[in-house]
Formats: C-alpha cells, structure tokens, sequence
C-alpha cells in the first residue's frame, strides 16, 4: 500500500513503441512494462506518470494507455488510488514477475541470436509465437491431486524434480465431483497423487484409461539429519500459521524417529507464549512464518520445514514423463 | 496399467487396471504388487505356472514382452511389460493391459 511520504516522483518509463510492429501498440506497452519490473527499473509502490503524460510522451491515444493499465490493474500489476495516481502493485503477481527473471534473459539472449541473422524485433516476435504454439502441443499436462496442506509445498518440489509445470487441484474438490477439476483431471496427460490415495483418485477419476502415480514427500536431509543429531528426549516445536499444518509437519517429520517429545502449535500460540518456547531445543516451522517467529527464537534453534519426494516413486514418474513426452512429439 | 518401482511396491496404475482383473479396494491400498500377483494369479489356469514366469520376467530386467495371454473364464488379454530406466537406473516395470474382442 503506497503511503503518501514514500511516493516517488513519476519518471517516464523508457518505453518504445513500434506502430509497424504486427503486435498491438497496447501490448507492446503492457510487456515492457512488465519487463521494467523484472529488470528491477520499476519497483512495488512506484508512481506511474499519469496517462494522459505517457500517451503524450509516446505520440498514441489516451485510450490505448488507458487499455494497459486497465489490463494491467485487473491482472494485479498495477494498483490505482484515486487521487493519487496509478502504482507498481506490491502484490504477489509482482514478486511471482521479478522470479521469472532468468526467462527474459533466455529470451534477450535468444533475440541476441537472431539479430545475427538479421532477424528484426517484429519477426522475432512472430517466430517465437510460432515456436510457442508448436510446442505448446507437445507440453506434458500434468495435475497433482493434493492431499497436504499449502505449507508443504509439495507442487514446488515436483517442478523441481521434473523440470515441469503441475497444476494442483486439492482432494475435496475431486471428491464433491466439481467439474472443472473433472475436466482438468480428464484432460490431464498423468496425475500424480500421494501414494496412500491412489485408489481414491482412481475411484474418482471420469476416464478409466488415466495413469495415475503415487508420490511420497519426505522431510528434507538438512531437517532429518537436524533431529536426528538431536540428543534422546529433546523437545521439539512444529509451528505453521494453522494446527492441521503443523501435525502434517510433525507427522512427516517422527513418523520414523522416536527418540524426540514433539508438540504442534501454531503461530498464535507462539506469540502468546514467548517464555514456554525458550524451553524448546529446535523450533521447525513452515517457510511462510519464519520471518515472523524470529523476534522469539533464537536463530540457532530455529529450522524451516523442507521436504523432497521419496526417490523410488520419482524415478518410476521421471521414466513415465520422458516416455510419454517422446509418444506425444511423435 | 500398473506401474512398478524397483522395490516391487505399487507406483501407480490406470482405474481400467482395477476392472480388467476385479482387484479388490484392499489390494490396492496395500500397495503390494504380490498381494496383486496373487489375487491375478487365480485368474489363470495354472497360477503356478503363472507366478513362477512372474519371477522369470523380474529377474530379467531388460527383458520386454508383448503377447496375449487367455484366462480361466475365458477372456483374452493383451499384456505389455516393459521396464523403466530413468538416467540409466533401473526404475521399475510396467505392465499395460487391454481385453481383446
């Protein structure tokens, strides 16, 4: 939320546009001004020039620039306070934009490439629409059947491993029969679920010909070794913003150590028993809340809760992906 | 289709899988493949003769097959089994199944 102390003055942001560019002037503005926040060039809670300025500045209607941050408003990049003026959104679009950082150099470096080849900015454009397209069909559509809370952050792990994007729908909606998780798992090219609810997936799923496999998460090294050094009868705290969070935590974490007394609370509790949580030799918390339990732990004693997927089960996924991509290019 | 890993526990099948050999909800949840083995087993003529080339295919790794088996009721089936590699590591089995006219 911008307050009024901290808004720097509007600069015009260095933007050019092409009118023989076959993508519309709207979206050549609204890309780059996208790109300006990845590059760090325009930053949260900045003031955008008022648009009547910016459409002056780059000779085109006021309409088009009330297009763009029309669009960019309602997609969560800009936020607009009346009387104040229009602001980079602090918000979580924003900071997923600024993550997507090594994409645009992929990008800048591919365009690199092409101007060897005197290829210009308009027919880099339509090449990389091309190429986007063809390949789009051959994209793996993959969809997690999540049974764990959003603190274990089970789709982040499964991107890693597989280098690919996983939709997640969660259980509940699988089970009321939604539609629009049907027709996602319908469309799905696998679905990957906990290996503790294959079955009910299968039961649930509208095509009985979709392949369905079971991961485990596991707690990560770094946390297990952690416990494991710990000595007999330690007492160990599992803090998330919410109890269920916690005992998932908790539950991953001793299913298979005994040597340790540990109690899930959740956040609230801590800030409400600062002196009870001195008493504890390690504090495992989920990633959302770290920076929030600092003012009562010591940061020695403090761990975030991390996991990995079981090995076993991500091999047999690796192997199923690699042969399912090479059956869709074919 | 009924997927494998290296230590012969169920990694992931296809609803149809449950159908073509009336698997019981229980097998299932146990994530056996021999619990499996066993209830497919008594599907066969002989489940002997079945167990045992069972054993024969998983003790060779690379081995792949494609053929049409028949069951005690009659029915014919299609069986694929091929194994999966991931980097060069042996990752499991998988079985594919189709009923034939």
């Amino acid at each position: 939320m911008p307050v009024s102390t901290k808004i720097k003055e509007p600069v015009l942001p260095p933007i050019v546009v092409d009118p023989g560019s076959p993508i519309t002037m709207a979206a050549q503005i609204t890309e780059q001004i996208k790109l300006l926040i990845v590059l760090g060039k325009l930053q949260p809670n900045q003031v955008l020039p008022p648009l009547a300025r910016l459409a002056e500045h780059l000779g085109i209607s006021n309409s088009t620039i009330t297009a763009v941050y029309n669009e960019l408003i309602a997609t969560g990049y800009l936020v607009a306070h009346r009387g104040k003026g229009t602001f980079i959104a602090d918000s979580p679009q924003v900071r997923q934009l600024a993550n997507r950082k090594h994409f645009y150099d992929l990008l800048g470096e591919a365009f690199s490439s092409a101007s060897q080849f005197g290829i210009t900015a308009s027919e880099f454009a339509s090449a990389a629409y091309a190429q986007a397209a063809i390949k789009e069909r051959h994209l793996l559509n993959l969809v997690l059947v999540n049974f764990l809370p959003d603190t274990i952050n089970v789709i982040q792990s499964l991107q890693l491993e597989t280098g690919l994007f996983v939709r997640s729908v969660e259980w509940t909606k699988l089970e009321a029969k939604e539609l629009q998780v049907l027709t996602e798992l319908a469309e799905a090219d696998l679905v990957i679920t906990s290996t503790k609810h294959i079955w009910d997936v299968a039961n649930s799923l509208p095509d009985t010909n979709t392949e369905i496999i079971g991961i485990d998460v596991q707690p990560d090294m770094q946390l297990l070794s952690r416990i494991s050094s710990l000595p007999r009868n330690s007492k160990v705290l599992f803090v998330c913003q919410n109890q269920s969070g916690s005992q998932v935590m908790q539950h991953l974490t001793t299913s298979n150590i005994n040597h340790i007394e540990s109690i899930p609370v959740t956040l609230e509790w801590v800030q409400q028993n600062t002196q009870s949580v001195r008493d504890f030799d390690l504090v495992v918390c989920s990633p959302q809340i770290e920076s929030q339990l600092f003012k009562y732990i010591l940061h020695q004693k403090l761990i975030v809760f991390g996991i990995r997927i079981d090995p076993l089960n991500l091999l047999v996924l690796q192997a199923r992906l690699a042969a399912i991509s090479m059956e869709k290019s074919l | 289709m009924l997927l494998v890993n290296s230590q012969r526990q169920i990694a992931g099948v296809s609803p149809s899988l449950v159908k073509i050999w009336h698997l019981p909800e229980l097998v299932l949840r146990a994530r056996s493949e021999e619990l499996v083995l066993n209830v497919v087993s008594e599907q066969f003529g002989n489940p002997q003769v079945f167990l045992r080339e069972m054993a024969e295919i998983y003790a060779k790794q690379e081995l792949e097959l494609h053929e049409i088996i028949q069951l005690r009721d009659g029915r014919h089936i299609e069986r694929h089994s091929k194994p999966l590699w991931t980097n060069g590591i042996y990752a499991g089995r998988m079985w594919a199944f189709k009923l034939t006219e």
